[in-house]
């Protein structure tokens, strides 16, 4: 599905990404954990090829083609999907006319209006999402907590194949953390195709969409992979502990 | 509600609206005085869809009125005057530019009185590498105590436009509440990454953005949006 492949990558000047490597197979569910300002929202919005992160060298592989060069939104229509740690709101435009230009950005025949409000009613239900939400400007007046159901939303809706999950916890009190990954979780077992990437600083998330492998980031690169055991290691004795091949040099 | 429409073809300097309408205006490639008298008690809604104009056009509100004026122009000269002269007029008043060649707006609010309120906002959208300057100008008289008086302008160049906004505010009374605003820039290139992750082309993803900045501003009824969306859509 997904295969990074000693990934450098500078923003203004710094290099944040440091001969990053990852290859995540059809079916599987990884997840990266590491501190704060690591390079992990970084790496996430790489893939997405975001302009403002220039690769120096590296390769990003998804389904055999590197895609370095291609644009934001044919990654997305190829089946990659950025649920982002801060979703921003946008003023003045619909979340559901947003929606429904996604969805046929992806067909070939635009999407019946009944079909497509049944749908969204349905998946915004699910969610607990207060229907005007739908109908309101993209996030405007949104608690952190709706943003969050807002991008699983569209998860459910535009269906891809590779999903990232940039802190989906943060925002979400405990009830709605289990309702958004019981919602994934179904979708996930519908379409036992998609791969996910969960990122994240604490293992909560991991208790309810289990990963088969558990990465440790430092300082832009992976530095220990395990499985779940290794996430609990780190909640119990933090990331330095954990990492101990040099004295905490890299932590600053 | 009563409804007028005015176009090229009639020819009148002066309308007085004695009784709540609808009116719309809907001028091309016109260069016209026309002054619009607002008597009391009038409640008066205006759709103004002109087009490559340099009309000069004001109105005289009296008290007691609500005036909500939804201007949508394309390419458009126009000095656009509103004299608050009587209390307990409440105005709104939303423009939406679109510009294609180098353009002047002027726009003057005069608070002539105490106790009334106007709730401005100009939005142009700068396509090509041309001219836009945006002159606004509020003054608010020593008499005008308890006024409102809210302006916001914003200027979107979609390539490298050179856009100017001119404001001009004279407040000689502090017993009011005055603010104002002015932004002149591109479309936020985060917003345009987060609708394009999802899928939209760039051109979708302006065209979203360019509808919600000219014409979801405004208050209109289904059958204005319809007719400002098409115009949106060939830009
Ligand atoms: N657009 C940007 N401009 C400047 N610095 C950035 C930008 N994005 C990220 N960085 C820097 O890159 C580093 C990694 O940030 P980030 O990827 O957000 O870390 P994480 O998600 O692991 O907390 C931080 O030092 C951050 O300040
Ligand atoms: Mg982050």
């Amino acid at each position: 599905m997904l295969k990074i492949d000693k990934l450098n990558v500078i923003v203004k000047d710094k290099k944040i990404l440091n001969d990053f490597s990852i290859d995540i197979k059809d079916g599987e569910i990884h997840a990266i954990m590491g501190p704060n300002g690591t390079g992990k929202s970084t790496l996430s919005k790489v893939i997405m090829g975001n302009k403002n992160y220039k690769i120096e060298s590296g390769k990003i592989v998804f389904n055999g083609d590197v895609i370095n060069d291609l644009e934001t939104d044919e990654r997305a229509r190829r089946g990659i999907f950025l649920s982002m740690q801060n979703p921003i709101s946008i003023e003045g435009v619909q979340n559901s006319e947003f929606i429904k230009t996604a969805i046929n950005a992806r067909r070939n025949t635009p999407i019946g209006l009944y079909e497509f409000i049944k749908e969204i009613t349905a998946k915004a239900s699910e969610l607990d999402l207060k229907e005007d939400m739908i109908h309101r400007a993209i996030n405007v007046g949104a608690s952190g907590g709706e943003r969050k159901k807002n991008e699983v939303l569209q998860i459910s809706l535009l269906k891809p194949s590779f999903i990232i999950l940039d802190e989906l916890d943060s925002g979400l009190d405990v009830d709605s953390l289990k309702k958004v990954c019981e919602s994934l979780n179904k979708y996930l077992e519908e379409n036992p195709k998609t791969s996910v990437l969960i990122i994240t600083h604490y293992p909560r998330i991991l208790e309810y969409i289990k990963p088969r492998y558990v990465h440790m980031m430092v300082n832009g690169k992976i530095v220990k992979t395990g499985n779940l055991t290794l996430a609990l290691e780190i909640e119990k004795s933090g990331y330095s502990d954990t990492f101990n091949i040099s004295e905490n040099k890299v932590y600053e | 509600m009563n409804k007028l429409f005015i176009d090229n073809s009639i020819n009148i300097e002066d309308i007085v609206i004695d009784q709540d309408l609808d009116l719309k205006i809907d001028f091309k490639d016109e260069k016209k005085n026309l002054t619009i008298n607002v008597l009391p008690n009038v409640c008066l809604r205006v759709f103004d869809t002109s087009n490559n104009t340099k009309n000069s056009i004001t109105y005289n509100i009296s008290e007691n009125t609500q005036v909500i004026i939804n201007k949508f122009s394309i390419d458009c000269s126009d000095e656009i005057t509103l004299n608050i002269n009587k209390e307990n007029a409440k105005i709104t008043f939303n423009t939406s530019l679109i510009n294609y060649s180098d353009n002047t707006y002027r726009q003057t609010v005069n608070h002539n009185c105490m106790n009334s309120e106007s709730k401005i906002k100009n939005h142009a959208l700068n396509i090509l590498d041309n001219e836009l300057k945006l002159v606004v100008n509020g003054i608010v008289k020593k008499n005008s105590k308890n006024t409102i008086f809210r302006q916001d302008n914003k200027i979107i160049n979609l390539k490298d436009g050179n856009s100017f906004i001119f404001p001009n505010l004279i407040v000689d009374n502090h017993d009011i509440e005055a603010s104002h605003s002015a932004y002149i820039g591109k479309f936020d290139e985060d917003v345009i990454f987060y609708l394009m992750t999802r899928g939209l082309t760039r051109k979708d993803a302006n065209s979203l953005l360019i509808k919600a900045f000219l014409i979801n501003n405004m208050s209109l009824e289904e059958n204005e949006i319809a007719i400002l969306d098409a115009v949106v859509k060939n830009v």
